[in-house]
């Protein structure tokens, strides 16, 4: 599939054990969320320390609000 | 370290990485293709941060959306700054066109401009620019034509024969910013005056200017005295910024 190149910032911040990194279509004036949207060729190239890194899981994960949310 | 975590797919929007326990890291760069062939609109290509309980901290995404049917291949990366889309109106290299007739340079006999008369420049010779923007000189080779809208600037500097006489050189246009036929003082420096430089009493004129296409610009000569004066040296230049689109209101400069 050809897909011509764009690109985007993206925040210099420590990521903590738990947390997402979410690939998602979002509508330009609503804000909500497009449906019929794949995502392919994922690659991230992380820095981090320890044996764990890159251990994580990849999935549709439910983003429920948490108690203090 | 650095570490490629990656996935091929496709999987359905929204996907996500989640960190495991005990797992910690900075990106460096991230890279995904979003395919919309069967999005519901347009969107925007976001990669998201979440905190664990589904706070989001962090949207990123290009500057432009994806339409609906289109794809994208899109690269994030740390401390990048995005360009804005929308290029200057009407910034880059001006075209320049020069109008001139010279008894120096080109050997051009005087204007010879009667006492107390308003005469037209004649131009004897034009440097035009290759894209077409300005041509001329018309009518009685007096005239220089813009063809396109543009924000400009025309410059006129005309040099008369040596006296003390009033005399002027005056840029004639629709400028469509400031009044246009302004006469501007002459500058006769008496035979003993350091400030003589040759024989030319020189006069000049400028105007900002913005024009729509088929526009027309002239000069002309005023001579103040009761005798016939000469205009040895007209040198009009003129330079265009394409302003697509430019209606003839008041514009704003090039930005």
């Amino acid at each position: 599939m050809a897909a011509p190149p764009l690109e985007s910032s993206f925040p210099q911040a420590d990521l903590e054990p738990g947390m997402q990194v979410v690939f998602e279509a979002i509508d330009p004036t609503t804000g909500a969320a497009v449906t019929g949207v794949t995502v392919s060729a994922i690659g991230m190239l992380v820095s981090g320390q320890g044996a764990n890194v890159g251990e994580g899981t990849f999935g549709p994960f439910m983003l429920v609000p948490g108690p203090r949310a | 370290m650095s570490v490629p975590i990656t996935r091929d797919g496709p999987y359905a929007a929204p996907y996500a990485y989640q960190l495991a326990a005990s797992e910690s890291w900075q990106a460096l760069t991230i890279s995904a293709t979003f395919d919309g062939s069967g999005a519901s609109g347009s969107f925007y290509p976001c990669c998201s941060i979440y905190t664990q309980d589904g706070k989001l901290v962090s949207r990123d995404f290009p500057s432009a959306s994806v339409a609906a049917g289109a794809s994208a291949e899109v690269t994030y990366h740390p401390f990048l700054r995005t360009a804005t889309s929308a290029a200057p109106s009407s910034g880059g290299t001006p075209s320049v066109a020069t109008f001139y007739r010279s008894t120096f340079v080109a050997g051009d006999l005087p204007q010879t401009i009667a006492a107390g008369d308003t005469a037209n420049l004649v131009w004897a010779h034009a440097k035009l620019p290759s894209d077409g923007s300005i041509t001329g000189p018309f009518i009685g080779d007096v005239y220089a034509q813009m063809n396109i809208g543009c924000m400009a600037d025309a410059w006129l500097r005309v040099g008369w024969e040596d006296g003390a006489y009033e005399k002027a050189a005056v840029l004639g246009t629709n400028s469509r910013i400031v009044p246009a036929d302004a006469v501007t003082s002459s500058s006769y420096m008496a035979g003993a005056s350091p400030l003589r430089v040759d024989t030319n009493d020189w006069v000049s004129d400028a105007v900002p200017a913005a024009y729509e296409a088929n526009d027309l610009l002239h000069a002309y000569a005023i001579n103040g005295d009761t005798a016939a004066r000469d205009v040895n040296e007209a040198w009009l230049v003129i330079r265009v910024w394409p302003a697509t689109g430019y209606n003839g209101g008041i514009p704003g400069w090039p930005q």
